[in-house]
């Protein structure tokens, strides 16, 4: 049943992939014609027409897209006609770039936030609880994009601590990586808040009070594993938005990520390379979607009894 | 056997004394010579300290340093005869590869580079191209004639746009390893000028095919390519080899940094992670004029802001509310309340002023509200008039206020204007449709630039006829007398009679000359803004210290 249940998830994987694949083939081709930027002012329509021609963009939108579609399936995503190189070979160079980001952004977000969560849901309506929660709020209204400039304002400009842009050390990722995690901080304080004070208030914290553990113990040993499920399935989820949401990040700090990657290649109408980008972070959104769901599954057993 | 009437330099030039153009493309400012800033390492990017180091006034005896240059966006591509950014070309012409001739640095003069002497037949149909002896490419290759026509006919079939500036069906006599006679079959004068813009590949790279030129560029300038990483850099270092000795390459290695986003790019300015920023911003140029540590250098380019006008697109086709629209705009107010008085001359030639083939027409048309209302009255078109003007964010700059600000100034006059936001490869592809074709806007605002210093390539590409719509048989014969006449007073001559035409057809409102400023810190010497304000040269930029 379990097989079924998962075989039936990536079949849906495998439709929302092929929808990836003809709407960005689509669309990306609806933006223009690589020869539109390549011909620069200097080219009359007959030689656009021709430098399009030699690209290969001189040929109907279906047979182009049929083609495509073979390629995809035996792994050949096109070429970068900017530089010859595998589409696909360049989008997986990048994506390492942006994982590291994200995930670093997501670990540190996380742990701000359960520090946060755990400190408020101990001090529940305390003042310094209340103050949090109001300041927090604050945090979240702040644009990424603001947040990312004031960072360089004062982190590498004024105290020049930190490198504003590329990625050339560790020390790079400190303000792209604040910049993407600071944004996510409420949100996900929120979520464990909400969850550690479920937790807390369950009959078997009480039975624990009861039997005099202390409130630390409590906590940590046991209220905060226990909020790590339901938790876990919110975070995964939050990696793919990450991916999507560096992209303003990855350009305001030339981070040589995705982000980048498809800003650059919209720009020079580097259509390869731009559909490669939206099949690869789609199939990493399904790939996650499905984690999420086994981590679900192994953690929580009713979900597995509801599958079964 | 012709007569070649030229002499061997541009210095003491007869017949090139037209070609060695005006000295209105003055440089702002120089290359600081500067204060006591130092450069942090770039590698780990610790920018914690800018270690201080003392001016110097002369370059280093060998390469020393690395010099981190802000690109503003990614190369479109590295085969040089395809690429046309500031992003891509101007990182390889002067610093990977060379052109037979160039123009000299402060000056529009050209003066020979690979080749050390070039003269035309008086009728411009024969050219001659002596070449120096022992230049190598930097694959080791030895710079001929060969080579140099391996490279035109390369950039001809590409299909790129600098092929268009070589002649059609031109014959190349490479027999002599060291000269290159170029026939063509009608005069072609801009010889010398259109060269300046090609590069010349090592044939052996031409060889291996269009990927490896795309992939390691290989020329024979003080520069050679190590490597392109997507999104991150390319990164150039000194040739030691260099067949000029005594001007370069000082510097051990060039960085360009690819920083698409305007206000990083100044960040790391500011914050000395880049030594140079070119083309920033007027606003942002105006904050860094405050900073001690950085110099920021101004001058004219060879680009014009303008707006240009469909004139067979009605109402557009009436005359005089194409001359109405050019009164009713006032240029001088544009360039104070939004280039915040970092503008160029401003003036009614449709050539950026001191380029070959300008001459200041008669006919001009200052802010005149009054005569505009006259001449809307006379036109015969009921009031208001509604006209679109199409611009492109795409391309950066001031172009939505210069929109917005001039709709509000023709409105005055009884010109109902629409601003119209189009993405930059629909209005290029509008904009150099046949002229013949319907136009969805009315006018256009964007610029042009004169690659190649001269107005001429221009004519040639018949940019007034497409770009304009401009169908005037006056013009169309004058068009062809220019590039069929050699170099000389009678030349100048006909551009003069041009220009006066194309002034009283009134086909554009030219708004001003666009000014290129450069901001870097001053620590980094030697720097010479190029005069085209699109490709410098760092052969001759050292470290202070």
């Amino acid at each position: 049943m379990v097989r079924r249940y998962l075989l039936s998830r990536l079949l849906q994987g495998v439709i929302v992939l092929f929808g990836a694949v003809a709407i960005s083939f689509v669309l990306t081709n609806v933006i223009g014609k690589p020869a539109d930027v390549l011909g620069g002012p200097y080219l009359t329509e007959e030689q656009r027409a021709a430098l399009n021609a030699e690209l290969g963009y001189d040929r109907p939108l279906l047979p182009r897209f049929l083609d495509y579609l073979q390629g995809v399936a035996t792994g050949n995503f096109g070429t970068s006609y900017r530089t010859d190189d595998s589409a696909l070979a360049l989008v997986l160079n990048a994506l390492p770039n942006t994982l590291v980001l994200v995930l670093l952004a997501l670990v540190v977000a996380v742990l701000i936030a359960i520090s946060l969560a755990t400190f408020s849901a101990r001090h529940r309506e305390h003042r310094l609880d209340r103050l949090l929660r109001r300041t927090i709020g604050v945090l979240q209204g702040m644009p990424e994009f603001w947040l990312a400039l004031m960072l360089i304002l004062i982190f590498s400009v004024q105290l020049a601590l930190f490198p504003s842009f590329g990625f050339y050390s560790p020390s790079s990722l400190v303000l792209p990586a604040a910049a993407l995690a600071l944004p996510l901080v409420p949100t996900l304080f929120r979520i464990f808040r909400g969850q550690l004070l479920d937790v807390l208030s369950g009959d078997f914290v009480e039975a624990m009070r009861a039997r005099g553990l202390s409130e630390r113990l409590i906590v940590y040993r046991h209220a905060l594993p226990n909020t790590t499920g339901p938790s876990a399935t919110f975070i995964a989820l939050q990696l793919g938005h990450l991916i999507g949401g560096s992209l303003i990040i990855e350009t305001i700090f030339s981070w040589p990520g995705i982000g980048n990657l498809t800003i650059s290649s919209v720009q020079a109408r580097d259509f390869a390379v731009v559909q490669a980008v939206i099949i690869v972070v789609a199939a990493f959104y399904v790939l996650l979607n499905l984690a999420a769901d086994l981590i679900v599954m192994a953690s929580d057993p009713r979900v597995r009894v509801g599958v079964s | 056997m012709p007569t070649y009437t030229l002499p061997r330099t541009p210095q003491s030039a007869e017949i090139y004394a037209d070609i060695s153009r005006r000295g209105a493309l003055r440089l702002g400012a120089a290359a600081g010579l500067g204060m006591t800033i130092g450069l942090p390492a770039l590698t780990g990017c610790s920018l914690g300290s800018t270690p201080a180091s003392r001016p110097s006034s002369t370059p280093p005896a060998r390469p020393t340093g690395v010099l981190r240059v802000a690109n503003n966006a990614e190369p479109q591509t590295l085969d040089p005869t395809v690429a046309t950014n500031i992003a891509d070309v101007g990182i390889l012409m002067h610093n990977v590869y060379e052109g037979l001739v160039q123009y000299r640095g402060d000056t529009n003069e050209l003066e020979p580079l690979l080749a050390e002497h070039f003269e035309s037949s008086p009728d411009a149909r024969e050219w001659i191209f002596r070449l120096r002896q022992g230049v190598t490419f930097h694959d080791g290759e030895p710079l001929t004639s060969s080579a140099v026509k391996a490279s035109f006919d390369y950039a001809k079939a590409s299909r790129g746009a600098y092929g268009y500036f070589l002649p059609d069906g031109a014959t190349y006599d490479d027999s002599d390893p060291t000269v290159l006679r170029i026939t063509t079959p009608t005069p072609f004068p801009d010889m010398a000028r259109n060269v300046s813009v090609q590069k010349i590949i090592s044939p052996k790279l031409i060889r291996a095919g269009a990927t490896s030129i795309k992939r390691s560029p290989a020329g024979t300038g003080p520069f050679r390519f190590v490597s392109y990483r997507t999104a991150q850099s390319v990164v150039l270092e000194a040739n030691q080899n260099y067949w000029r000795t005594g001007s370069g390459p000082y510097l051990e290695r060039l960085e360009f940094l690819i920083i698409p986003d305007p206000d990083g790019r100044i960040s790391a300015l500011r914050s000395g992670s880049v030594d140079l920023v070119l083309k920033v911003t007027p606003t942002n140029s105006l904050g860094l004029r405050g900073d001690q540590n950085i110099v920021v250098t101004q001058n004219n380019s060879w680009t014009t802001s303008k707006i240009f006008l469909y004139t067979k697109t009605p109402p557009m086709d009436n005359l005089k509310l194409r001359e109405a629209l050019s009164y009713a705009i006032d240029r001088q107010a544009l360039i104070k309340s939004i280039l915040r008085d970092v503008g160029g001359e401003s003036n009614d030639s449709w050539v950026v002023p001191g380029l070959y083939g300008y001459h200041e027409p008669a006919t001009t048309y200052p802010y005149d509200p009054d005569r505009a209302r006259q001449l809307i009255a006379e036109s015969g078109l009921p009031t208001p008039i509604s006209i679109n003007l199409a611009y492109s964010p795409d391309v950066g700059g001031p172009g939505e206020q210069l929109a917005q600000a001039i709709s509000g100034m023709v409105k005055e006059v009884g010109i109902d204007l629409t601003v119209v936001s189009k993405a930059g490869g629909e209005l290029g592809k509008v904009h150099t449709s046949p002229g013949g074709n319907p136009r969805p806007w009315h006018a256009m605002l964007g610029g042009r630039t004169f690659i190649t210093g001269s107005a001429a390539h221009c004519i040639a590409l018949q940019c007034l006829e497409r770009e304009n719509q401009l169908e005037d048989p006056r013009l169309a014969d004058l068009g062809k007398q220019v590039l069929n006449t050699a170099n000389g007073p009678e030349r100048l001559q006909l551009f003069a009679d041009v220009e006066q035409r194309v002034a009283e057809l009134a086909p554009m409102v030219t708004l001003y000359t666009e000014v290129a400023l450069h901001a870097h810190r001053n620590t980094v010497q030697g720097f010479v803004p190029p005069q085209d304000g699109l490709l410098p040269s760092y052969g001759s930029v050292y470290l202070a210290g």
